[in-house]
C-alpha cells in the first residue's frame, strides 16, 4: 500500500512545471535535430546507392 | 563522405547555391561541410576516423587564412562583413565539438545559448525546427 502524501508537502508550482516542460521539450529537440540530420545523411546514403544499383541492371 | 554530406545541404537545407560557389569559395564551403560533418558525427569525435583527421587538417590549414564570405550575406539577410565576423566565430575552427556534443549528450540553457551563438549551428536548429518533417520526426 501506497504511503500517503504528507500533510505539510508542497503543491508542484506551475511555474516549476513549466520550467521542467521547457528544459525536456528543448533537450529533445536537440538530440531530435541530431538524429534526424542522421537519418537524412542515411538516408539521401541509401537513395545513392539504390540509383547505382538500378544503372547496374 | 564529403559528397554524401554536400547531397544533404543541397537537398535538405537549401544550399544549393551556397555550394554552387564551391569552385569559387572553397574554404567557405569546406567550412559549412565540416559543421555539418561534426553534427553527423558527434558520436565519433574520440574516435579517429579518416575523414574526422582529414577534416582536421583542412580546418588547421584554414587557420592563419582571411576568411572570405561572399556567397553567406544574403543568406543571413546581413552584409558581407557580418557574415565575416561571423564566420570567424565559427565553432569549426578549432574544431569545438563540444558545441554539438554539449547540448545532446549534456544538456543545458548554458549549452544551448552556447550551440545558438554559432551561426550555422543556429542555421541547422532553425531548418529542423521549421520542417515539417523535422518536428513530425521527434513525435
Amino acid at each position: 500500500m501506497a504511503a500517503p502524501a504528507k500533510a505539510n508537502s508542497k503543491p508542484a508550482s506551475s511555474t516549476t512545471g513549466t520550467k521542467q516542460f521547457q528544459f525536456f521539450y528543448s533537450r529533445t529537440c536537440f538530440r531530435g535535430m541530431n538524429e534526424w540530420y542522421k537519418h537524412l545523411h542515411t538516408e539521401s546514403k541509401d537513395r545513392k546507392k539504390g540509383q547505382k544499383s538500378v544503372l547496374q541492371h | 563522405m564529403r559528397k554524401s554530406i554536400e547531397v544533404v545541404m543541397a537537398e535538405e537545407l537549401g544550399l544549393a547555391d551556397v555550394l554552387a560557389k564551391g569552385a569559387s569559395d572553397e574554404r567557405e564551403v569546406t567550412l559549412l561541410v565540416v559543421t555539418l560533418m561534426m553534427m553527423l558525427y558527434t558520436h565519433r569525435h574520440l574516435k579517429d576516423d579518416v575523414f574526422i583527421t582529414e577534416a582536421r587538417a583542412v580546418v588547421n590549414g584554414l587557420q592563419n587564412d582571411a576568411l572570405p564570405l561572399k556567397g553567406l550575406g544574403p543568406l543571413l539577410n546581413g552584409s558581407e562583413d557580418e557574415a565575416t565576423a561571423l564566420l570567424t566565430e565559427t565553432s569549426v575552427m578549432g574544431m569545438k565539438w563540444s558545441v554539438q556534443r554539449d547540448v545532446n549528450y549534456r544538456y543545458s540553457k548554458k549549452a544551448e545559448d552556447r550551440f545558438m551563438s554559432y551561426f550555422f549551428e543556429t542555421y541547422l536548429f532553425a531548418v529542423f525546427g521549421l520542417s515539417a518533417e523535422g518536428r513530425a520526426f521527434i513525435m
